[in-house]
């Protein structure tokens, strides 16, 4: 990397950990530190809470799904505007007027202590190790990508972002969002265009789209309802309505943010900015993917994007194997961008005959180099042992890295820096948030002063700043631990959302309803995970639906029949 | 908290000196947003896919 770029990502970490730390008003309470004193604007909040669910792996995965899948992705988050608006509706104000900290906090004042602290170990757990992965997932790719020392890069991404989120608080943690969010934002759109001036003279962003839509990569909506098939109109629309609503209206690390709005409003404001802006930004981001897939039309690609990988193949017994697949693979290319340019050709004659022709072997052109880096593929995996195998996350770091003018390059690997920061601020500071409110002052020290549950809290959050790198560091080296993190959020996110819409939807739900239902919940979600293949975003609607179904039978022995709760009217007192 | 039923609505419902404002104008806004996006993905799909 040149200097210039150098100096960028260290001036970008060192503005941001100062704007965190000069960032401390109201930090010398616990409502200062946790929700500072519920004052901030809509639109910090807003960006705050894209900055939260915007990790680097959501960066340069979506990004790698761009080029090697195309924008199917994007269905992901058809379900989300429609989460925004029922959580606006619902949950929003149930929790600022019940003047909560935690989402868990809310779910003893509506049952008992059991629920409240077993959902809030449940968030501890998963987000504590979650937070790790965080880490490890950018710390890992940069590492390999720029060769930079791992342990170095997992303290500098780990350890600066717990410095401003322990001694600023929530405050530090929203304005260094925002900051971020500009500097991701602003990356993503010099990459864009860096992308379209990069493609040749002789080609049109126009026509090479039609080249990269020959292969499928721009479609968006598949309308086939497959429970089996993540990426589909309705498993986006109905599972990811339910995945959204559980983590927007359920993790701590999404309610603190729109906790520390300045009213019931500005907190509904700040989810539906993310209703509004949220599928255009993924489709942008995925575009971009596809951008780079058309770049590499034009450009030399490597057969593989992981240059550690690689190497291990080259120092093996099958070194000549991959040797030769790479010959073949150059021939590939060479025979794929002739294809490429025939088709741009073609189209810029307005032959339709033609167009269909040259696209036609275009595809096929693709077919064949696709399949040649799929037996690099199981070569790499073969002599790693390493079956997890991907390099779709190599794609676009290799890209910046590689095809970037200097500067852009800086800028980059700031943004995507900034985006595995913001997230794990507001994790950090949710974690301590629900160790100190649901655990510490709930369960071991109900009468300490507020600057003595100040003191812990900054501890505490150190303490997870800390956990989450040392988590980081084993997580680097175990690419099946990341998976099973991941899908732990699934198994439980369906579940805990069942549990608030007994908490909020029917008077009905008892304490042992609740509690039950959760673990009953679980365990469903258990049973359908390992003996069926349907998407994890359908796991969200099974969790959801069991934990009402049996929390309602559990309850029903001491129901007593009450009109269900209305929403939007005043109810009386 | 007792093993009951609640005895009242669940903390923070709204109540008659706690009301919350509905902002229908924006949740239909958010609605149309999204429709003509789909839309747009779509089109842009067929457009370049075709």
């Amino acid at each position: 990397m040149h200097v210039v770029d150098w100096f960028i990502v260290a001036a970008y970490l060192l503005w941001i950990v100062y704007t965190g730390l000069k960032r401390t008003t109201g930090a010398g309470a616990v409502e200062g530190y946790f929700l500072a004193n519920r004052s901030l604007p809509w639109w910090a909040v807003g960006l705050t809470v894209m900055a939260t669910q915007m990790s680097a792996i959501t960066l340069v995965g979506t990004t790698g799904q761009g080029y090697a899948d195309g924008m199917r992705f994007v269905q992901f988050y058809f379900g989300l505007p429609i989460a925004m608006i029922i959580l606006s509706l619902t949950l929003v104000p149930f929790f600022y007027h019940a003047k909560v900290y935690t989402a868990y906090e809310y779910l003893e004042r509506r049952f008992d202590v059991r629920t409240r602290t077993l959902a809030s170990l449940l968030f501890l757990l998963s987000r504590g190790l979650q937070a790790g992965v965080i880490i490890a997932a950018p710390a890992v790719i940069l590492s390999i990508v720029l060769g930079f020392n791992l342990t170095l890069t997992i303290m500098a991404i780990g350890l600066s972002t717990t410095v401003y989120t322990m001694f600023g608080g929530v405050q530090a943690v929203t304005w260094t969002d925002v900051k971020q969010m500009v500097v991701i934002v602003a990356g993503m759109a010099a990459v864009a265009v860096a992308l379209v001036f990069g493609l040749p003279d002789d080609v049109g962003i126009g026509e090479a789209l039609h080249v990269a839509g020959a292969t499928g990569r721009l479609a968006t909506i598949d309308f086939e309802f497959n429970l089996n098939e993540t990426y589909t109109f309705w498993s986006g629309l109905i599972g990811g309505l339910f995945l959204m609503l559980g983590y927007f209206g359920c993790d701590q690390s999404q309610v603190q943010r729109y906790l520390t709005a300045k009213s019931v409003d500005a907190g509904r404001y700040s989810l539906l900015m993310s209703a509004f802006v949220k599928i255009p930004l993924q489709a942008l981001i995925l575009l971009i993917g596809v951008l780079v897939f058309v770049f590499y039309l034009f450009h030399a690609p490597p057969m593989l994007f992981n240059p550690v990988h690689e190497a291990e193949v080259h120092a093996s017994s099958r070194a000549s194997e991959y040797a030769a697949l790479d010959t073949e693979f150059q021939d590939a290319l060479a025979a794929r961008r002739t294809a490429a340019s025939e088709a741009v050709a073609a189209r810029r004659t307005g032959n339709a005959a033609a167009v269909a022709t040259t696209e036609a072997a275009f595809v096929v052109r693709q077919q064949r180099l696709t399949a040649i880096r799929g037996r690099a593929v199981s070569l790499v995996k073969e002599v790693t042992q390493d079956d997890s195998y991907t390099d779709v996350n190599y794609v676009f770091p290799t890209f910046v890295t590689t095809e970037l003018p200097v500067g852009l390059v800086g800028l980059m690997i700031a943004a995507i820096l900034a985006a595995a920061m913001s997230s794990i601020a507001g994790e950090l500071n949710s974690l301590s948030t629900s160790t100190v409110i649901d655990i510490y002052r709930r369960h071991l020290r109900a009468d300490g002063t507020d600057q003595h549950y100040l003191r812990v809290s900054k501890i505490v959050t150190g303490f997870w700043g800390l956990f989450a790198s040392i988590v980081a560091m084993y997580a680097a080296n175990l690419g099946s631990l990341i998976e099973v993190v991941n899908r732990f959020g699934s198994f439980f996110y369906g579940s805990l959302l069942g549990v608030f819409i007994l908490a909020v939807a029917t008077r009905r739900a008892t304490a042992s309803g609740a509690l039950w239902g959760l673990v009953g919940g679980m365990i469903t979600v258990t049973y359908v995970a390992s003996t069926s293949s349907i998407s994890f975003l359908w796991l969200n609607v099974v969790g959801a639906i069991a934990v009402v179904v049996v929390g309602m039978i559990v309850s029903l022995p001491s129901s007593v029949q009450k009109p269900p709760l209305s929403w939007g009217q005043p109810t009386g007192s | 908290m007792s093993d009951s039923p609640s005895s009242v609505r669940a903390p923070g419902a709204p109540t008659a000196a706690n009301p919350t404002r509905p902002i229908t104008p924006i949740y239909v806004a958010v609605l149309l947003v999204e429709a003509v996006v789909l839309a747009a993905l779509w089109s842009f799909s067929r457009y370049f896919g075709a």
